[in-house]
């Protein structure tokens, strides 16, 4: 060992020059990831504008739905969402901006409820349980501000259920609820129909009870005396229609 | 003399070193960091948007409350200036052309808060862009219309 040393030839200065190296490269990951944790992502900047796009998604995506449950028109969210990706390249110029759509197809399973969509839009109607929906996924690229591939899913869903039709009290009881799953509670007498046949009934009132498991239960005062099948229709604050039909 | 062996200890130092300096982060190009007063136009157009106010102080042309949201969500000290326009979309020669038309013009239309001659002296004026998508318009009981009409918002802000 002695000799060894002695002998002068250098290599431990390699040797300690190696292990230096290899400490570096070593740490080096480590260090990276305690950089990076909390880096500040460019597009971070804007996140209210990408949140103003999921907005204004959500927004066509009901107004489709709206259009699609007054007239049936299938091809109205596909052709909006059309218009909106060229107006929106040329709303941010320079941005490179670019929104792609996916319209729902087929079956998806939505609070306990088989849904098919065609086109993204579904009316299921005339049942004692009946919903509109519209179901949408986007994607969007911002590559100004190496923002590439959010995704994001926007539903709109709106369902009708007659809990029960009691025609010598003249009264219907009916539950309203919403994409969250949410009971929908700013609804009144306004926002319903009661037809039966093809005679229109007068509703005198609309109230709303607490039931331990149908949450929020609207109960509809009829005006005059009806027979079954009866139909009863919602328009929600935001337009869209669903017909009920309780045989 | 061991120069030969210091050489190629530098060597392998300067190889380890450039190998680190791969995962050092890239700072953040100043081109993409939007001003404290961009992020402030984005949030309030954003925040009034969210309320659901903000299609509506436009689809209904009530500037004066849309003046009065923006005076209330930004500070004192932030002079604006709103500009909202609609997409025209016009045939030349077989090629559709679209061109913006600011809808609130005329002194009823003015959508501002603080000197103008601020805007003009001022280094510091951010402009922002936001987009609005469309409405719906109640035309009896059960009947709604709806229609995509896209509005296009420029707020132009400025610290007075």
């Amino acid at each position: 060992m002695r000799r060894l040393v002695r002998n002068q030839k250098g290599q431990f200065v390699i040797i300690a020059a190696m292990l230096v190296a290899l400490m570096m490269i070593s740490l080096s990951p480590l260090l990276h990831e305690a950089a990076t944790y909390y880096t500040h992502e460019p597009w971070e900047e804007y996140l209210s504008l990408i949140g103003g796009l999921e907005l204004n998604s959500q927004r066509l995506t009901e107004l489709s739905l709206v259009n699609y449950s007054q007239t049936g028109n299938q091809s109205i969210l596909g052709g909006y969402l059309n218009q909106w990706q060229v107006d929106l390249s040329q709303i941010y110029p320079g941005r490179g901006m670019l929104l792609a759509y996916n319209l729902k197809n087929g079956t998806v399973g939505l609070h306990g409820t088989n849904i098919d969509y065609t086109s993204g839009l579904c009316r299921y109607w005339n049942q004692k349980s009946s919903y509109s929906s519209a179901k949408v996924q986007y994607g969007l690229d911002m590559a100004s501000v190496g923002l590439t591939g959010y995704r994001y899913e926007v539903t709109v869903h709106l369902n009708l259920t007659i809990l029960q039709v009691d025609t010598s009290n003249k009264q219907i009881n009916v539950t309203v609820g919403q994409e969250e799953g949410l009971p929908v509670d700013n609804l009144g007498k306004n926002n319903f129909n009661v037809t039966s046949g093809s005679t229109s009934i007068s509703i005198t009132s609309v109230t709303q009870t607490y039931d331990p498991s149908n949450t929020l239960i609207y109960v509809i005062e009829c005006g005059q005396s009806f027979s079954k099948p009866v139909d009863v229709i919602v328009v929600d604050q935001r337009g869209i229609v669903v017909v009920s039909r309780f045989s | 003399m061991r120069i030969i062996e210091v050489i190629i200890s530098l060597f392998i130092i300067v190889a380890a070193l450039s190998f680190t300096s791969l995962l050092s982060i890239a700072p953040t190009s100043p081109k993409y960091e939007a001003t404290e007063l961009e992020k402030l136009g984005y949030n309030v157009l954003h925040d009034l948007d969210e309320q659901g106010l903000l299609p509506r102080f436009v689809y209904s042309s009530e500037w004066q409350n849309l003046t009065s949201a923006l005076r209330v969500t930004l500070p004192i000290s932030i002079y604006f200036n709103l500009t909202v326009y609609k997409i025209e979309r016009t045939a030349v020669n077989g090629a559709v052309v679209d061109n913006y038309v600011a809808i609130n013009s005329g002194s009823n239309g003015l959508i501002q808060y603080g000197d103008n001659s601020a805007f003009l002296s001022s280094k510091d004026v951010a402009s922002v862009t936001y987009g609005v998508v469309g409405y719906t318009t109640k035309i009896s009981q059960t009947n709604f219309q709806t229609n995509y009409s896209p509005r296009v918002l420029v707020l132009e802000l400025t610290r007075g």
